[in-house]
């Protein structure tokens, strides 16, 4: 079925039609949230709340990119939980019983992140590019996002993130040149042709 | 020395459309032509082409679980899709209602034309200052003549003339009777008794006179009883009491008070509760989720 039909049948109240869509675009969504999050917790979340958003949005669906429209709630999404992330105190490193003593190795400090087999698995230039990528501000990091990862032109994140063409272009810009910059610090972990140029930058 | 440095963020959103395909034709083709000219304009694109490369490389997250939604879920965000707006719109409308009732009051206060209604006691009561100041001074002047009141055996009745020269005014108000400035009389009504002149204290304030007639509703003890019988030969004259004149100021605060506000204070109130509750119920419901 093609995506007009399922966008018709989900506005009219197709849950099937609906959960088609998502199953469509979840991947993209999911992969710019993560970009954007840096964390897949938080990125499932995200996601997670920007499809039930877009159930509850349907009938505003105005025609143009499906896509477009979803990612645009996804974003808004990323930026809510980035919100909510920083109203919420962050747990004690060091968490003590009612006495007052202190727990010894609770099951929360145990180390969820990737084992030393994941991490060799992992690529260090990913790891480089999600360090400074993170370390942009959030309007820049969400253009960069969606222009490099997810593939979308310019008219595309100008409906995506609300705002003109031209800012677009100056974030995208700033955002790269921010990028660069970042990646000089990783110069080793970099592949031959990014160790290359940064070098030749150097002399 | 970083060459990067060396490239204006103009020339920075340059390479990005380059990069990105999304120059025209004329301006892709001028922009190449710099480009050849200009080794350090040239490297900065190959790192741009790079980092693209390298951002393009980053490989594609598979997704923890599936986010498609399950009739329960569907039926939970259904129910909750009116909720948040309908709160929010609430208190946005009673704040507007708000904004218009003040509003409005504020420019019924302080730029409408004066009413009539009101400001005419006020405008009455200036008008009769003015006249009663002549009419004082009138008094003042034929005061120094000798006045005489008539009892003319009909109590009540008519209030003092005058003969032979300047005839005083007379004005029956129920009970009320004035006499001012009569002339000696010569003739006599049966049984009539030339009263003692009256002394320019004793006459009655003109000006009190005409506030109280502008007033209809202060009832005034009368200023001088009819002359009975038993009582022939004798002029009763009673000086008004201290009746509360309403001076100008005065007027002007019943005036203020008579202004009542177009809408009530406690529908002013209602919608300040409203859009206050509404406002917390919808700033609750927005950072619960």
């Amino acid at each position: 079925m093609e995506e007009t039909e399922l966008i018709k049948l989900a506005v009219d109240g197709d849950l099937d039609a609906f959960n088609q869509l998502v199953l469509q675009h979840q991947e993209i969504a999911f992969n710019v949230a993560y970009r954007i999050m840096a964390d897949e917790n938080a990125a499932a979340d995200a996601t997670q709340e920007a499809v039930i958003s877009m159930y509850r949005k349907l009938d505003t669906y105005r025609g143009g990119s499906f896509k477009s429209w979803f990612l645009r709630i996804v974003t808004n999404a990323c930026y809510d939980e980035l919100r909510r992330q920083r109203r919420r105190p962050s747990v004690p490193i060091e968490p003590e019983t009612n006495d007052g003593e202190l727990i010894e190795s609770p099951e929360w400090l145990e180390d969820k992140s990737a084992g030393p087999e994941e991490v060799l698995g992992t690529s260090e230039l990913e790891e480089a590019i999600q360090h400074c990528l993170s370390s942009l501000d959030q309007k820049f990091r969400v253009v960069i996002t969606l222009v490099d990862v997810s593939g979308e032109d310019y008219e595309s994140v100008a409906r995506i993130i609300g705002s003109p063409i031209g800012t677009v272009k100056s974030r995208l810009a700033r955002a790269r040149q921010k990028m660069q910059y970042c990646l000089q610090g990783f110069r080793e972990l970099l592949p031959d042709q990014f160790r290359h140029n940064i070098e030749e930058n150097d002399e | 020395m970083n060459r990067q440095a060396e490239i204006s963020e103009k020339d920075m959103t340059l390479l990005c459309e380059y990069l990105d395909d999304a120059m025209s034709i004329k301006d892709r083709a001028k922009f190449e032509k710099r480009l050849q000219q200009s080794p350090e304009l040239k490297q900065a694109l190959e790192d741009m082409t790079a980092l693209k490369q390298g951002m393009r490389s980053l490989p594609v997250r598979k997704v923890p679980h599936q986010f498609t939604l399950t009739r329960g879920e569907a039926e939970k965000a259904r129910r909750g899709r009116f909720l948040l707006p309908s709160f929010g719109w609430a208190s946005v409308v009673s704040m507007i209602l708000l904004a218009v009732i003040f509003g409005s009051e504020f420019i019924f206060s302080n730029f409408s034309a004066p009413q009539p209604a009101y400001e005419e006691p006020v405008a009455m009561m200036l008008e009769n200052e003015a006249a009663t100041e002549s009419v004082m001074k009138q008094a003042e002047e034929e005061a120094t003549e000798p006045v005489y009141l008539l009892n003319w055996v009909s109590v009540g009745g008519k209030g003092g003339g005058g003969a032979g020269g300047i005839g005083g005014g007379g004005s029956i108000t129920g009970d009320f009777a004035v006499g001012l400035g009569g002339g000696p009389v010569e003739t006599y009504a049966e049984d009539t008794v030339l009263a003692e002149p009256l002394q320019a204290e004793d006459l009655v304030e003109p000006t009190q006179t005409a506030s109280i007639l502008s007033e209809e509703k202060i009832t005034v003890e009368p200023l001088i009883f009819g002359v009975r019988e038993d009582q022939l030969g004798q002029v009763i004259a009673v000086q008004p009491d201290e009746a509360p004149v309403p001076s100008v100021a005065a007027s002007r605060e019943v005036v203020e008070a008579e202004k009542e506000p177009l809408i009530a204070t406690n529908i002013k109130l209602i919608l300040a509760g409203l859009a206050a509750a509404c406002g917390l119920i919808w700033l609750l419901l927005r950072f619960r989720r």
